[in-house]
This record gives C-alpha cells, sequence and structure tokens, in this order.
C-alpha cells in the first residue's frame, strides 16, 4: 500500500492535465471541476459512503461521471480524452514522466516571477492552476509524495495502475483502434512475447494473485482518512462500525499491507460498543502501545481517558474513578486543556449517574459541588473553544434546575443558551439533545403535546447528527408518552422502528429490551394480566442493579404497583420504605421524593388508613407545587381527594378534582384523567348521598327521596363522568379502572331502577372481562 | 597462440565434438558437485549453468548414457574414488564432515572451521599473556605467539576435502568480521583499512600444509588443487600478488574446471601485457577453460587489440555451449566495451527474455542502456529485477542507474549505497556512486567512492576518470592529470579519456602537452564507430567474426568537432594562427562529413605514417599514428582522410579504420552545430583578419542564415562591406 498515490489518483492527475489543456468547454468546467475536487477534498465528505467509494474509486465511476461530458473537440466526450490520456501511460518510465510533468500544469510561484521580472526574462511559458488551489495542492503533493517513493512501491504503483484502468480497456480501443501494442507494458510487447511468458509471471506476480480483478488499491492516507472519519462518527455518535466498513477492513488485512495503527483503535471502538470487554481492553493498551513511539505528544491521558470510560462502561466503577482521577492529573501535567476538559466533563457526568460512587471525589474535591462543577465546565468550554462541551454542559445545568426543582425561568434560559451556541457555532449534534431536554421540560410542565413536538422534531431532523444514544432514549420517551396518551399499538409500532444499527451496541441493545420490557409490563398490569407481568417484572428485577437509575426506579415502581394490584398491600408499603430510603442516595430528582409521598398516600387511602397518609399527601402537593411539577401535583392533589373521599368531604373532594380536571386533561395522561374522573363520580355519589340525608351521611346509591332533583342531577353527572373515566380506561386497556367504572355505572342504574341498563352494564361487564382473560390467554 | 590451436582442434570433427561435449560433461558434473561440496557455490553455480547449457544429449547416445550411470552416481558418493587415501580419510571424517557443511549453510563460520580444526586461540587460553608478562625479556612475545600457534596447528589428519572446508570458512569468517567492522557504507569506521585477520594465519597454516606434502609428495599426485586455490586467494588477500599467480595456476592445472580460481587469477591481471605473457608462456592447461578465462580476462580489461581473436574464440565457444548464459553475457560486455551498444543491449534483452529469473550481468545491462539513455526499457528491466529480488546488489544498480537518468540523483546514491551494503565489494557501485555524488556536487565523498573503487579493482577506467573529473572540481590540476592518465592508460583508444587529458594540460597551461593529448583523443575517436544505424550486425551468433569486420569496413568517420575547435583554441593560444586555421576548417568540415576540405594542406611526411602504419605490432587505429614522433603528427591528424585515400592501397584492410569514399559521404555530417558555427565564426574573423575578404563575407553570410551568432555576423557583413568600399 502506497503512502498517498493509488491509481484512482493518477487518473485524477489525468484529468487535471485535461483539463488544462483547455479541451473541456466552458459549459462543462463546473461539471468536471466537481469530479475532480470531491475527490480531492476528502475533508468536505459528510456521509462516509461517499468517502469509501472515494478510497477505492474504479475507472468506472469515473466514466460513469464523465462520459456523457462533450468537450472541446468534437465527436469526443471527455471520457475519451481521460482515456486516451490514461492509455498513453504504456510503461513503468511513461508513469514517471507523467508524474514528474504535473508540476508544469502549475502556475509559477511569486519567487519566480519576480525572477522573471527582474532579470529580464522573456515569460517562460506556464501552467494555469494556481498553486495554492486546492487542485494545485493535490497536483503539489503527488507530485511530491511520487518523489518520496522507493522505487518497488513505483513498480507497484504501476501495476495497480495498470489493474486499475484495464476495465476501460474495450472503451479505449474501440475508439482507438490500432493504437494499444500492450495492455500491461509496452516493452512486453517490444520483447515480442506474451503475457503467458515467465518474464511477465515474474513481474506482474502482484495481479495475477489478484484474479477477481475487484480489488479496490487504498493508499495509507486514503485508509487514515477514512479511520479518522470512522472513529469521530464513533466516538460522537456512539455506535459500530458499519458493515461496510468492516469488509473495507477485513479486504485491507487480506491485502497484507500495514495498515494505520488506527485500526486498533476503531476495533476497540467496535468490541466496547459490542459489548466485547476483554478485546476492546486488549485492542486499546495494542493501540497506544502502538503509538506511544510514532508521535511525538504524548497520549498517555487519552488512554487513561479511554480506559476509565470503557471500565465504566463495563461497570468497574472502582477502577474507573482511580484511571480517570491520574488522566486528569496526567493532563494537567501535559498541559492538555482538551483532554483535561473531556476528563472533567465525563467525571461529572458520571457523578451524576452514580452518586453514590463519587465519595471519593466529591472528598478530594476536584469538581466541588454539582454547580460549581458546571460552572467550572462552563468556563473550561468557552476557554478552550470546546462548543460540544459548553452546549452539553449548559444542557446539564439545565437538567439540575429540573431535578432540584428549581425556577423554570432559569431551566429555559440554560435550553436556550445551549440551542444558541449550536446555532452560533455549528453544533449539530448538539442539537438533538437540546429538543430533548426541552421535551422533558415540557413534560414536567405538563405540556404533553409540546414535549411529544419536541421529541418528534428531534427524531425527524436532528437524529442523523445526534449520538445515537439520544436517539434511543428520544424514541423510547416517545413511546412512554404515546402509552401514557393510549395509543399503544402506535408506541409498539415507534419501538420496533428503531434503526438496527442503534441496536448493533450491546449497551443500547440492553437499554432498549428493558424498556420495551417496562412498557409492556405497564400494559400488561393495565390489562390485569398481573401473572404474565409479574414475570416480566421478576425478570426485570433480577437484572437489577440497571445501568441508569432512572430504569431500576422504574423498575421499582412497576413492581409496586404489581403488589398493589395483587392487593400485597403490606409489601407493596416495604418495596415503597425500601425505595424511599435509597432515592436520594441514587437520586435526588424532586419529582420521584413527589411521586413516591403520593403513592405512599394512595396506599394509605387503599387500606383505608386515609388520614394517615394525608399529611404525606399534602407534602406531596406542596413539593410539586414548589417544583411546578405539574403532572405530580395533580396526581398529588388527586390522592388529597381520595383522602377527602374517604373522610366523607365530598365537596371538598369534588371541588379539588373539578379544579385539576382541565390541567389533568392537558397532561394527556389517560390514567390520571380517568382517576381524575371516578374520583369526581365518588364525589358525586357522595354529595347525591348527602343531598337526601345529610345527617346520616350515607353513601352512593341509597334513596331518601328528599330532594330527588339535585340527587337525580348529581348521579346523572356521575353517570356521565363514569362513562368518560370508562373511555379514558379503554384507551389504555386500564381493566380495572373500566370494571369499575362499569360496575359503578350499573349500580346507579339499578339504584335508577332501570334493571335492563344495569344487567346490560353487567353483560358488558362479564364479557370485557372475558374479552381480555381471553387475549391475554393467548 | 595455444589457445587459438586448442580451438581449432575443437572443430575438427563432429564425431570428436560428440566426444569432446561428454567429456566436458562429465567433467563439469564432476566439478559442479565438488564445488558445491566445498561451498563455494557462485563455482558451483557457474559450473552448473555451464552444464546445462550444453546441448542436449541425441537419442542414440541414450544408451550408452544408460550404461554411464552408475559410474557417474559413484562419482556423487565418493568425490576422491580415484585416491584410496583420501576416499578412506573422507569416508572416515563423513559425519564431522556433514555437520561442518551444514554448519557453513547456515553461515556459522567459526564453528564449521572448529569442526576440524582446533580454535584459533593457544591452547593455554588467556593465561599466555600471563606468561608473557613474566617471561625474561629476552624472548619478546611476538616470538612466543609465532611459535605457539605454529604448535598448535600442526595439522590434524584430515582429508583434504574437509581440511579445506575448514580453512576457507575460517576465511570467510574473517571477511565478515571484516566487514562488520566497517559498519555503514561510507561511515566514520568504513574507510577501507580494515583487513581480514584471519589472513596471516591461514597463510602460514597453508604454507605449513603445503611445505609438509610437498616433501612427502613431490610429485604433487595427490593434490586436488582447491587447497592450492584458497592458499592462491589468501595471498592474493594479502596483496602477495606474484605468488599468490603461482598458487592459483598451481590450482589451475590441477582443477580447471574451478572456474573460481581462474576468476581470482583474472583479478590479479593488470593489463593485457600479462594475459599475454601467461598465454605465451604456456603455462595454463590447455582446455576449454583457459579459453573461457582467456575470453573474461580480455573483455574484462577493455582489451580491444586482440578483439579478433577473443570474438572467434567466443564464437567457437559457444558452439559448444550455445545457451551458455556466461558465454552471451560475456559476448554482450564485450560489444559494450567496444561501444556498439545496440548489439550488446540485444543479447542481454534475449538473456532476459531466456532467463528471467538470472539478475547476474544485468547491472552491465543497465550502464548499456543508460549509455543509450533508454528510460523505458531500463525502467522495465529494473522492474523486473525488483520483482525477482529487491535485495541483490544487481538489482540496486539498476534501480540506481533509472534513477541517475531520471536525474533522482539522491535516490540513486541510496540505492547504490544499499547494494554496497549488501556486497561491499561490488565494484561498479562504487564507481557508480561515486558519479552520483559528482552530479551533487559532494566532490569529497564522490573521491572516497572512487577511491574505494580502485582500490577494489584497478582496472576500472571509470573510477580513474571519475577521480580525475573530481579532482578538477577541486582545481587540483595535477591529481586530475594523474588519474586521467591512468584512466587513458587503461582506455588508449577512448577519446574521451584523452580529451580530458588535454584539457586539463591546457589548464595548467602545457599547450604542447595538451594539442599531443588532444590529437590522440582525435584519432580515437576514430578507432570506434560512433554511429553504425545500417550495419549494427545481428545478434546472433552465426556473425562468427564476420561482422565486425564488415562493421569496420563501413562505418564512416567522423572526427569530433569540439576537440577540433578546442585544438584550434589551444593553437591560437600558442600561437599558430595558421595550425589554428587548419583545424577551425577542419572542424567546419565536419558539418557535411567531408573531410578533405583543406586544399591547401601539404602532403609531405605520408611516408612517415605510412611507415608507422605498417608497423605489424600497432593495433589497427589512426591513433598509432600520433603516437612517438612528435613532428609528424600535426601533419598526419590534419589530414586523416587524404592520408587513407592514399593509404588503400598501401595498407592492409583489416588496418584501414579510415573512410575510403572521402567526401563523397555526405550523409554523415554532424550538420551546423554551435561548435561548427563558432569556428565558422572564427574562420570569418581569420579571413577578415588576412584581407580574404569574399571568403569572410561568405562564411558570415552563411552564419546569418543558420542563425546562430547572427549579431556577431552581421556585424562582421557589415564591417567586411565597409572595408570593401574603402578600397574600392
Amino acid at each position: 500500500m502506497g503512502r498517498f498515490l493509488t491509481p484512482s489518483k493518477v487518473a485524477l492527475l489525468a484529468l487535471a492535465q485535461v483539463y488544462s489543456k483547455g479541451s473541456i468547454p466552458l459549459s462543462g468546467t463546473a461539471r468536471v471541476l466537481n469530479v475532480l475536487i470531491s475527490r480531492i477534498l476528502l475533508d468536505s465528505k459528510e456521509s462516509d459512503e461517499l468517502l469509501q467509494q472515494q478510497a477505492g474509486d474504479t475507472v468506472l465511476d469515473l466514466e460513469q461521471a464523465l462520459a456523457g461530458q462533450a468537450s472541446a473537440i468534437p465527436g469526443r466526450t471527455v471520457w475519451d480524452l481521460l482515456l486516451k490520456a490514461l492509455w498513453a501511460i504504456d510503461c513503468a518510465d511513461a508513469l514517471d514522466w507523467f508524474i514528474s510533468d504535473t508540476p508544469l500544469l502549475l502556475g509559477k510561484t511569486r519567487d519566480e516571477l519576480l525572477k522573471e521580472r527582474d532579470e529580464g526574462l522573456p515569460p517562460q511559458p506556464a501552467g494555469k492552476i494556481v498553486r495554492t488551489s486546492p487542485l494545485g495542492l493535490f497536483i503539489r503533493r503527488c507530485s511530491l509524495e511520487y518523489l518520496r517513493l522507493q522505487f518497488q512501491d513505483s513498480t507497484a504503483l504501476w501495476m495497480d495502475f495498470i489493474a486499475y484502468r484495464m476495465p476501460s480497456k474495450g472503451a479505449f480501443t474501440r475508439k482507438n483502434p490500432h493504437v494499444l501494442r500492450s495492455a500491461f507494458d509496452s516493452n512486453i510487447a517490444d520483447l515480442e512475447i506474451d503475457t503467458s511468458n515467465t518474464l511477465t509471471g515474474i513481474m506482474f506476480r502482484r495481479m495475477l494473485e489478484d484474479v477477481d480483478g475487484q480489488q479496490k488499491t487504498y493508499s495509507t492516507y486514503d485508509c487514515e482518512k477514512l479511520m479518522e472519519f470512522q472513529v469521530s462518527e464513533m466516538q460522537s455518535l456512539g455506535g459500530r462500525l458499519p458493515d461496510t466498513m468492516k469488509t473495507t477492513l477485513k479486504q485491507l488485512a487480506r491485502l497484507g499491507t500495514s495498515a494505520p495503527k488506527l485500526t486498533h483503535y476503531l476495533k476497540f471502538l467496535d468490541s466496547w460498543r459490542a459489548g466485547d470487554f476483554t478485546s476492546a481492553f486488549d485492542n486499546l493498551h495494542r493501540y497506544f502501545d502502538y503509538t506511544m513511539q510514532s508521535r511525538d505528544r504524548t497520549f498517555y491521558q487519552y488512554a487513561l481517558l479511554n480506559l476509565a470510560i470503557l471500565q465504566a462502561d463495563f461497570g468497574c466503577h472502582a477502577e474507573a474513578i482511580p484511571a480517570m482521577q491520574e488522566a486528569i492529573a496526567t493532563a494537567r501535567e501535559n498541559r492538555d486543556t482538551i483532554c483535561l476538559n473531556y476528563c472533567m466533563s465525563w467525571l461529572y457526568h458520571f457523578g451524576r449517574a452514580f452518586p453514590a460512587q463519587m465519595q471519593s471525589i466529591r472528598e478530594t474535591g476536584i469538581l466541588g459541588n454539582e454547580t460549581e462543577g458546571l460552572n467550572f465546565l462552563k468556563s473550561r468550554a468557552k476557554e478552550a473553544e470546546m462548543w460540544t462541551l459548553l452546549s452539553t454542559s449548559l444542557l446539564s445545568e439545565a437538567k439540575i434546575n429540573l431535578q432540584h426543582g428549581e425556577s423554570l425561568a432559569m431551566c429555559f434560559e440554560n435550553i436556550v443558551k445551549a440551542s444558541h451556541v449550536n446555532v452560533v457555532k455549528n453544533v449539530p449534534n448538539c442539537t438533538g439533545p437540546a429538543l430533548l431536554m426541552k421535551s422533558t421540560l415540557f413534560s414536567r410542565i405538563g405540556q404533553t403535546h409540546q414535549a411529544y413536538s419536541c421529541g418528534e422534531r428531534f427524531l425527524l431532523c436532528h437524529s442523523k447528527n445526534a449520538p445515537l444514544e439520544d436517539v434511543l432514549k428520544c424514541t423510547i420517551r416517545q413511546a412512554a408518552l404515546l402509552t401514557q396518551m393510549g395509543r399503544v399499538s402506535d408506541a409498539q409500532a415507534n419501538m420496533a422502528k428503531i434503526p438496527p444499527h442503534i441496536l448493533k451496541v450491546l449497551k443500547y441493545k440492553i437499554y432498549h429490551t428493558t424498556h420495551t420490557l417496562i412498557l409492556r409490563a405497564r400494559h400488561l398490569l393495565h390489562r390485569n394480566a398481573l401473572d404474565s407481568a409479574g414475570q416480566i417484572i421478576t425478570q426485570l428485577v433480577s437484572q437489577q442493579p440497571h445501568p441508569e437509575t432512572d430504569t431500576s426506579t422504574q423498575v421499582s415502581l412497576l413492581e409496586i404497583d404489581l403488589l398493589i394490584r395483587r392487593r400485597e398491600l403490606m409489601a407493596a408499603l416495604d418495596r415503597l420504605n425500601q425505595l424511599a430510603d435509597k432515592a436520594p442516595l441514587e437520586n435526588n430528582d424532586v419529582s420521584l421524593k413527589c411521586r413516591l409521598l403520593t403513592l405512599k398516600a394512595t396506599l394509605f387511602a387503599k387500606s383505608d388508613k386515609a388520614l394517615q397518609g394525608f399529611s404525606l399527601a399534602m407534602r406531596a402537593v406542596e413539593l410539586a407545587h414548589s417544583a411546578r411539577i405539574l403532572p405530580d401535583l395533580w396526581a398529588a392533589t388527586l390522592a388529597l381527594a381520595h383522602i377527602l373521599l374517604q373522610s366523607y368531604e365530598f365537596a371538598a373532594a369534588r371541588d379539588l378534582v373539578a379544579a385539576i380536571l382541565p390541567q389533568a386533561l392537558e397532561c394527556l395522561d389517560c390514567e390520571l384523567v380517568g382517576r381524575c374522573y371516578l374520583a369526581l363520580a365518588d364525589s358525586y355519589v357522595g354529595l347525591a348521598g348527602l343531598a337526601v340525608s345529610s345527617e346520616d351521611g350515607e353513601g352512593k346509591g341509597k334513596e331518601n327521596g328528599k330532594d330527588k332533583q339535585t340527587q337525580k342531577q348529581l348521579m346523572g353527572s356521575a353517570v356521565d363522568v363514569l362513562e368518560k373515566a370508562g373511555e379514558q380506561f379503554r384507551w389504555i386497556q386500564e381493566l380495572e379502572g373500566q370494571l369499575e367504572a362499569l360496575a359503578k355505572m350499573g349500580r346507579i342504574w339499578m339504584w335508577r331502577g332501570d334493571a335492563a341498563v344495569a344487567n346490560e352494564m353487567g353483560e358488558k361487564y362479564m364479557s370485557l372481562r372475558k374479552e381480555y382473560a381471553e387475549a391475554d390467554g393467548c | 597462440m595455444a589457445a587459438v590451436s586448442f580451438n581449432e582442434s575443437l572443430a575438427s570433427g563432429p564425431g570428436d565434438e560428440g566426444a569432446l561435449v561428454v567429456e566436458i560433461r562429465d567433467r563439469l558434473t564432476e566439478a559442479t558437485i565438488k564445488c558445491s561440496e566445498r561451498c563455494l557455490y557462485q563455482s558451483a553455480k557457474w559450473a552448473a549453468e555451464l552444464l546445462n547449457s550444453l546441448p542436449d544429449v541425441v537419442d542414440h547416445d541414450s544408451p550408452m548414457l544408460g550404461s554411464d550411470a552408475p559410474t557417474s552416481s559413484y562419482r556423487m558418493l565418493s568425490t576422491s574414488y580415484d585416491d584410496p587415501q583420501e576416499a578412506a580419510l573422507e569416508a572416515r571424517e563423513a559425519g564431522k564432515y556433514l555437520l561442518a557443511k551444514s554448519l557453513f549453510d547456515t553461515k556459522e563460520f567459526d564453528r564449521c572451521a572448529s569442526v576440524f580444526l582446533p580454535p584459533a586461540v593457544p591452547a593455554g587460553g588467556l593465561a599466555i599473556f600471563e606468561k608473557s608478562k613474566t617471561r625474561t625479556p629476552t624472548s619478546t612475545p611476538s616470538k612466543t605467539r609465532r611459535s605457539k600457534p605454529s604448535e598448535t596447528h600442526s595439522i590434524p589428519r584430515l582429508s583434504q576435502k574437509s581440511l579445506f572446508l575448514a580453512l576457507y570458512a575460517r576465511y570467510l569468517a574473517g571477511e565478515k568480521r571484516k566487514e562488520e567492522e566497517g559498519e555503514m557504507i561510507l561511515g566514520p569506521t568504513d574507510g577501507g583499512m580494515s583487513s581480514n585477520r584471519e589472513l596471516s594465519g591461514l597463510a602460514k597454516t597453508l604454507d605449513e600444509y603445503f611445505r609438509a606434502r610437498d616433501a612427502a609428495d613431490p610429485q604433487i599426485k595427490r593434490a586436488q588443487g582447491w587447497l592450492e586455490y584458497l592458499y592462491g586467494l589468501i595471498l592474493a588477500r594479502s596483496k602477495q600478488e606474484e605468488l599468490a599467480q603461482e598458487w592459483l595456476l598451481r590450482a589451475v592445472r590441477l582443477n580447471p574446471y574451478h572456474w573460481g580460481a581462474w576468476e581470482e587469477l583474472s583479478h590479479l591481471l593488470s593489463s593485457v601485457d600479462d594475459l599475454n605473457a601467461q598465454l605465451s608462456a604456456s603455462i595454463l592447461p590447455q582446455n576449454v577453460m583457459t579459453l573461457m578465462y582467456q575470453i573474461h580476462a580480455s573483455i574484462d580489461l577493455f582489451s580491444t587489440t586482440d578483439s579478433n581473436t577473443t570474438i572467434t574464440t567466443l564464437q567457437s565457444l559457444l558452439e559448444i555451449f550455445p545457451t551458455s548464459n556466461f558465454l552471451l553475457t560475456q559476448q554482450a560486455l564485450f560489444y559494450y566495451h567496444s561501444k556498439d551498444f545496440e548489439t550488446s543491449s540485444s543479447i542481454f534483452q534475449e538473456l532476459l527474455v531466456n532467463d528471467p529469473y538470472r539478475l547476474d550481468g544485468l547491472d552491465h545491462y543497465s550502464n548499456i542502456l543508460y549509455v543509450m539513455t533508454d528510460r523505458p526499457k531500463l525502467a522495465f528491466l529494473a522492474h523486473l529485477a525488483t520483482s525477482v529480488d529487491k535485495f541483490r546488489p544487481e538489482t540496486c544498480c539498476v534501480v540506481g542507474n533509472y534513477y541517475s537518468l531520471c536525474s533522482h540523483h539522491e535516490k540513486a546514491v541510496m540505492y547504490f549505497r544499499r547494494a554496497l551494503t549488501l556486497d561491499r565489494s561490488f565494484l561498479s557501485a562504487w564507481t557508480l556512486m561515486g558519479h552520483e555524488y559528482i552530479e551533487l556536487k559532494n566532490t569529497h565523498a564522490a573521491i572516497e567512492s572512487y577511491r574505494r573503487a580502485v582500490d577494489a579493482n584497478r582496472k576500472d577506467y571509470r573510477a580513474w576518470y571519475g577521480l580525475g573529473q573530481a579532482y578538477e572540481v577541486l582545481d587540483m590540476g595535477f591529481y586530475a592529470l594523474f588519474y586521467y592518465q591512468r584512466a587513458a592508460g587503461l582506455r588508449p583508444y577512448d577519446a574521451k579519456m584523452w580529451q580530458a587529458v588535454g584539457s586539463c594540460y591546457a589548464k595548467m597551461n602545457r599547450v604542447e602537452q595538451a594539442i599531443k593529448a588532444l590529437k590522440r583523443a582525435l584519432a580515437a575517436g576514430t578507432y570506434y564507430e560512433t554511429d553504425s544505424p545500417a550495419h549494427s550486425f545481428n545478434t546472433s551468433t552465426s556473425g562468427k567474426g564476420k561482422g565486425s569486420q564488415a562493421r569496420r569496413i563501413t562505418g564512416h568517420k567522423l572526427l569530433d568537432p569540439e576537440t577540433l575547435f578546442h585544438l584550434a583554441q589551444l593553437y591560437e593560444r600558442i600561437p599558430n594562427e595558421m595550425e589554428a586555421a587548419r583545424y577551425m576548417e577542419l572542424c567546419l568540415a565536419q558539418e557535411t562529413g567531408q573531410t578533405s576540405v583543406a586544399p591547401t594542406r601539404t602532403k609531405t611526411r605520408k611516408g612517415v605514417h605510412r611507415q608507422n602504419l605498417t608497423s605489424p605490432s600497432d593495433p589497427p587505429s589512426a591513433s598509432q599514428h600520433f603516437e612517438g614522433d612528435g613532428d609528424g603528427d600535426t601533419e598526419v591528424l590534419s589530414s586523416p582522410s587524404s592520408a587513407a585515400s592514399d593509404a588503400t592501397e598501401e595498407v592492409s584492410p583489416e588496418h584501414n579504420t579510415i573512410d575510403e569514399q572521402p567526401g563523397s559521404n555526405t550523409g554523415f555530417g554532424t550538420g551546423t552545430t554551435a561548435t561548427t558555427s563558432r569556428a565558422r565564426l572564427w574562420l570569418a574573423r581569420y579571413a577578415f583578419k588576412n584581407n580574404d575578404l569574399d571568403r569572410a563575407e561568405l562564411l558570415a553570410e552563411e552564419l546569418c542564415m543558420d542563425g546562430f551568432e547572427v549579431e556577431e555576423a552581421k556585424g562582421l557583413v557589415r564591417e567586411v562591406r565597409g572595408r570593401r568600399d574603402a578600397a574600392g
């Protein structure tokens, strides 16, 4: 493998020659230049597909690009001219001449011009291509690289060139019938021997080995470019090697040429993502062992950084942290700001994810407390002009604000700041995360439709540049939102349509599976298929601890839900207490605290000890109110209403529920709304009872016939509300809720004396139950 | 000459020839086996190659061949079949021998030697140093050191084969160490000074051995020739050339099919005279190998005097070995040295196709292509050689030559260095590297590498010439002159050498000598045919010497206008305007190829040079005219063509190197060149000065027409007209 020159580059040189000879009409110049430049400037490429194609460009690709372009010579296309130039190189020496002469295409340097002027020489003819243009640079680089070639490398280039242009032989001989003497080397024709001679066998051994002829030739330069691109892709997006790249790498290995050292790093990244810890570890060490000598910059801190990340990813937190601390120390020593900032940022995020592990870090005080750490990161990022880091730091700050339940305005401010940085400094891979953050924020303030649209925008417009992890998280969020809205099948479809390349990363695959299971378990719980749900939940619990604390919490909540539905309230309470004890250590999110309090209050309410839960519910309401977590606020308020209902404060309960219902509807949370409606119905029925005999305080369905009108009215609204509740529950396929609503409706109809309708309700009840049981039995 | 007579005997009859071939086949087989038994790989290769170039045995011989088979296999098993004593010894040592041979093959030379011989360290080990300190001052340490080894060196009773292998291994070990001491090519420790430390010990051992053996076996019946060769080799390496030659001759007589000995012998020759002395003294054996040697040596010496003999011998040898790569290479080299590049390169090309894996001698081919500036072919050759083996000195030389031709001198130097790293004794690489250093203006490095080349082989005229050039660049005229003279001594018929000598003299203001040298250059220039487009005779072996004669007759000689111009300038410096004018005229005449333009010339003294021409020992060259008689030379040179035209009836055809149809051959002129134009301008001025206004005007107008020196010419025309007007 040559360092830089490949046959396709020689062909580009030939095209440059054709171009500079002026045999391309003005109209076609742009197209030809486009062909040239798109193949010369690899850095401008965005998609790796193009890049790969570039590295192993065949002559036929050029034909495709140029065959239609007419040249200044009538009847000949640019392709024909190029072919002529290519086939004019008929022996190794001609190739030498050709490449050595290419600098003649260039214009004169300033020095030459000055010298010419000063010495009054007649102006020498020179090329028209400006030396500093991309094309000029390319030509200069090519001729320089050619000069640096050893002889056997230049013969290798020559043989590769023969193989490269071979596919175009037919096209050339068609147009120029009697020119070609030998497709290999004119010297062979001179010797009057054919290609079966031993001599040619010796000389073109290389080509004979490569029988399929499909071999693309790569230069080290191309390879490095390709790999650098891959590495940056993999690092910024967190994916694995695409299959095309894998085959390319395999090809390189088969060529037996010295692949760049970066291959090891690529392998490291790939096996890391594949979850193959030992290979990743091995390759990482190999990469750094090989690169230690070859560059003057010391890479130790990067090695440690990668090592720490790797270990953390595989759950060896205890080893990851010291490694990272050493990385920080080394980076400081070497004044490597960029690396240092990365380390700090990682450490910060690690601390956010696993607060329990950070004891030692907090003690050394590298980062100070969370906000200090963030401020430090922000200022460093600004100094070092690391805009991605700045953007993510701002988003992190917003996230902290949210978690601590601080001012919403601050949150928005940070998000807007981050978006500003993204736009102004062109950080496309942070746009998605900013939207994701916004979506979270909106869902916290109960603007679920806004949250949903943010997520959609992310997935539609920015998923290409965003890290795969964020794409995955966003998809799962969207699915959760859809489930909450009652669009269960949509949610499932959403989960299924995650692109396969994301799922190739083991970590994401696990994350995806876990969340699919969580969604499924929730769905089954709704459908009251408790045994199946129980199975899934035990599965999920057995996988504890999950790499994400969020997931663990969700699983625990599901577990509690299951226990409640099984009416094992004591066990549920125990589990809840456990969770509450652990929560502040792992995840001091206000929202979680709020939900736990609400849940506990509900639990008390369910076990007919409503008053015990009163203060809990009050605290939850207060907390949610102060942190402006609206869905939780409504849930907490609902819990309060339940307590009020139990203590016969029907009017207060009705007022409370009626007050939150519009906002709850805004949250698009079917379950919440359904429960609200149920509570409302209860309060109506209670009020109806009170209207008849306020002194003995009987509940629902009692008939005393005092203020029949009011009573009937209230009962009517109860039925209406129950119907609505039933509808909400139907959407999310919540069996228990639907059954409850039906039963209550049946009772009301019974009370009204309309046995037929009551009977109908009863039948509905039975059939619904049967239907669900059958569906889940299948 | 003896060799020639043998040569004639070769072609006496077809029946004899068959027998001869069978005989040669047997001998060569034997030589190959024996050489490889003794790890003389190159000689073995040479013999085997030659063996396989013999024509296939005709069918009717096959039964006989079958009956031969047991004997030949017998020979294979015991190579000393004719000497029972040696055979017994060899049988006894068989195990040890096999060990030693495998050690040799794995390049563990010291260990190999120690299988048969006690190590060179004295028996007492390092204790000897302590002893020498305490010794009484009367006996010097050097003496003890000498006496001690001789005791230990009393050679154990060994077969000659084993002894040879052991000693040869020790010699090679010394060579290896010597090379390792040199470290990098042209590095600080690589001064060419380090010597093989084993040499003296080996010489002593062998000396003792031979003394003992000669005493025991005065008829030297049991000698096999191998140890003699080794002794000769060692003597040659320790610069005792006379003695070395003697021993090598002995080796060659005993074992004529050992090519290495012949090659070593040819290295010892310093001039053609040595070779002739060897041949005439009939100290060489009478067989086909002597002919090989003769060819090789005379080609190696660039000898041109006996080219006829050489070529006929070559042809007859090629009849025996029709496909011998060695002989064909020699043939190509022969044509190369006589500057017939076309023929030479076509022979090489044929060789290339026939055996593309063979790299030997390809460096010469690349030199030829270099001189012919045939870049495509040179690139092709380099490509081929690189594909065969990129780490062979030959390959590196080819690639170096290619880069040199492309003016990538740094790269060329790199490749020559590589060649030398691979093989320090690879002579041509030293010289070529010197050339490249000259191009890179690194004169000191150039001098050093030329010097190394010369040290390795004193017969390399290119290195001498290069040394001269280098010193000329440094403005050290005396040195340069010395080296140019050496080069000219080696190549007396090469105009370039004499030109260099001449210009050197001119620089040193020794005009007389400069003129002499330049005249020699002119004469030498006519000796080689510079252009032979029509009659470059076929490469095939069917030419049989006729070709060379044909070439000689048809060729048309041009005198080099540059040299003529320089000569004229020199005469102007003396000052001798008459002569100067004549040379200028002659220079002008080269434009059309007419050599008899100067009608004013006197034709006296013809007799003198005719006498010279007819002297029998002369080389067939016009150059001979200028040697010796300082008076006559001007005449002769100024009218070589007229001399020749008269000479046809007197001079034997083979001596007639000069064109037979003077003045008629207008097609061979150089055409108008810058030099001839300058000569014309000079002549015009001269004519003007001598008031030959018509001629001056004519010449000036011609100049205007040719487009050289137009301004000057116009000025001159104006002046002429002015003066004519003034006169008229």
